[in-house]
C-alpha cells in the first residue's frame, strides 16, 4: 500500500527557513512532479486490479432501473461527477433506460435529515425511500469507513438493491464480508491520491457501461 | 484613488527551453500565488462552468481541514447559472478566482479578462489546450478532465506548504500613479458601473471605484473597456 508522511504532506520543508521564493518554488515543483506521477501510476494500476469489480459492476448497471451515488465532502463531489458523466453518455432513447440519481445534491433533504435523524441516515433514509429492488446503490468513501455510507447499503441490502463501493485504504470496512457486494479498492492511505484514483475507477466505469450499450445497440 | 494592485509574483511560470510547460513548475507558481493572496486575507473562488462538482470540490478541500491542525481557508464555489453575474456580485479585491474548464470555454475566458478589471486574481486548471498567453495569471495545464482534479488537490497540498513559510508571502507593494488602473499611463481594463453623467462614466477598477472621461461616447453598463489616463478609449473584444 502506498503510503504518506502524514506529520504533514511536504516534510522536508517542515520549519526550515526558505531563503527565497524560488528556492521554495524548486523544491515543491519536485515534490509536485512526484506526487503527480504516483497518482497517474496508482489511478492505471487500480483500474487493472479491478478489472473483474469493474465487469461485475457494469452487469449490474446494465439490469438496473436506477443508479443511486453518495459520498461525504470531496466524495460527495466526485459522486455528483459521476452522475454527471452518467448523464453525459445517454442518448434520447435512454429516458427509460437505466437513469442515475445523486443523494447528495440536495441541501433541503440533507440538511433536513442530519438535523432530525442525525448524519448517519442522511443516506440510508433516502435509499428507503427511492430505492427498489435491483437498482444500484454506489457509495465512494477515502476510507472504506464511512458510517453513513454503510448504513446506506445495510437499507439497500435489506431492500434488495445491489451495491458497489468504491473505496480508499484497501477497501475499509466496505470490503469485509457482508459491506458491500462489490467493492472497488485503492489500495493507498492517502486521501487526495485515493480520490484520484476513484476518479479514474469512475471514468472506467462509465466508459465500460457505454461500450456495453454501443455493443447492445450494434445487435 | 483608494485600494492597492494586487502583489507582483517574481517567479512566473514560463515554458521550459524546450518551450514545455512542466506541470511541477505550474503547480508551484500557482500555490506561491494563492498562498500569498490568502495571506493577505483572500477569498478562493472556483468556477467550472457545467462541471459544478470540481467547483465544489475545490471549495470544500480549502475549508475543510483534511490534515488536521491545517488552517481552513475561505474557499467558495459558485455554480449554477450567470457565472459572470455570481463573480461580479461576489469578487473583491484582493481574492482569487480559480478557473477550471477548456480555454475555448466563453464564461471563463469572460471571467478571467474581466477578474482584472475587479482586481482579482486568476488561476486556471485547464482541461486541454493552455489559454492565450496573458489569459490568467497563473495557468495550470491538464489534458484530461480528471486531471484537474489531481491539479485542485496539490494546489491544496502545496499551497498550505507556501503558508508556513511567511518569509515568501510578503511582497513589497507600492501604489503608484504610474500603477493606477484608472490614471496611469498604461492601458488597463475597467467594467461600466454607470453611464448616468455623460460624458463621463463610473468604473469599477483594480484600484477600486473611478470615473473616467468616455471618449467613445457610446459604452455600456456592464462593458469591460479599456482605460489609458482616466480615458476611456477602447473596448475589451
Amino acid at each position: 500500500m502506498t503510503r504518506e508522511v502524514t506529520g504533514f504532506l511536504y516534510p522536508f520543508l517542515d520549519a526550515a527557513v526558505v531563503e527565497n521564493p524560488e528556492a521554495l518554488l524548486t523544491d515543491l515543483a519536485r515534490s509536485a512532479r512526484a506526487k503527480w506521477d504516483d497518482s497517474v501510476h496508482l489511478a492505471a494500476n487500480s483500474v487493472s486490479a479491478n478489472a473483474t469489480a469493474l465487469a461485475d459492476a457494469v452487469e449490474m448497471f446494465a439490469q438496473a432501473r436506477q443508479v443511486l451515488v453518495a459520498g461525504n465532502g470531496g466524495s460527495a463531489c466526485d459522486a455528483e461527477r459521476m452522475a454527471r458523466l452518467w448523464r453525459a453518455i445517454a442518448t434520447p432513447g435512454d429516458d427509460g433506460g437505466c437513469r442515475v440519481r445523486s443523494l447528495v445534491s440536495d441541501p433541503a433533504t440533507l440538511t433536513a435529515l442530519a438535523n432530525d435523524l442525525g448524519v448517519d441516515q442522511i443516506f440510508a433514509r433516502q435509499v428507503d425511500a427511492y430505492g427498489r429492488p435491483g437498482d444500484v446503490l454506489v457509495v465512494l468513501s477515502t476510507s472504506g469507513n464511512s458510517s453513513n455510507l454503510l448504513a446506506a447499503c445495510d437499507t439497500a441490502i435489506r431492500l434488495g438493491l445491489r451495491t458497489v463501493a468504491i473505496a480508499g485504504y484497501g477497501g475499509g470496512a466496505m470490503a469485509d464480508d457482508g459491506g458491500v457486494e462489490c467493492c472497488l479498492r485503492v489500495d493507498s492511505d492517502s486521501v487526495h491520491r485515493i480520490q484520484e484514483a476513484q476518479a479514474a475507477l469512475v471514468d472506467a466505469l462509465v466508459a465500460a457501461v457505454m461500450a456495453r450499450r454501443m455493443r447492445v445497440d450494434s445487435r | 484613488m483608494n485600494g492597492s494592485a494586487p502583489p507582483a509574483v517574481s517567479v512566473p511560470a514560463g515554458p521550459r527551453p524546450d518551450g514545455a510547460y512542466d506541470i511541477g513548475d505550474e503547480l508551484a507558481v500557482a500555490a506561491l500565488v494563492l498562498a500569498r493572496r490568502f495571506n493577505n486575507g483572500a477569498t478562493l473562488w472556483s468556477v467550472a462552468p457545467g462541471r459544478d462538482d470540481h467547483a465544489r470540490h475545490v471549495a470544500v478541500e480549502f475549508v475543510h481541514p483534511v490534515i488536521v491542525g491545517s488552517p481552513s481557508l475561505a474557499g467558495l464555489a459558485i455554480t449554477g447559472t450567470d457565472l459572470v453575474d455570481q463573480c461580479r456580485l461576489n469578487i473583491r479585491i484582493g481574492d482569487v478566482v480559480l478557473l477550471i474548464g477548456e480555454a475555448d470555454c466563453v464564461p471563463l475566458a469572460a471571467i478571467a479578462a474581466r477578474a482584472r478589471a475587479w482586481g482579482a486574481t486568476t488561476v486556471w486548471l485547464c482541461i486541454g489546450d493552455r489559454p492565450e498567453p496573458g489569459a490568467a495569471d497563473a495557468v495550470v495545464s491538464g489534458a484530461q478532465e480528471s486531471d484537474v482534479i489531481r491539479s485542485y488537490h496539490l494546489l491544496w497540498e502545496l499551497c498550505h506548504v507556501c503558508l508556513q513559510h511567511p518569509e515568501v508571502l510578503s511582497v513589497a507593494e507600492t501604489q503608484t500613479s504610474d500603477t493606477c488602473a484608472v490614471c496611469s499611463d498604461g492601458a488597463n481594463l475597467a467594467e461600466v458601473t454607470s453611464t448616468g453623467e455623460h460624458p463621463m462614466v463610473r468604473l469599477r477598477t483594480s484600484c477600486g471605484p473611478a470615473q473616467a472621461f468616455d471618449l467613445l461616447g457610446d459604452v455600456e453598463v456592464g462593458e469591460l473597456v479599456v482605460v489609458h489616463a482616466a480615458t476611456v478609449i477602447g473596448r475589451h473584444l
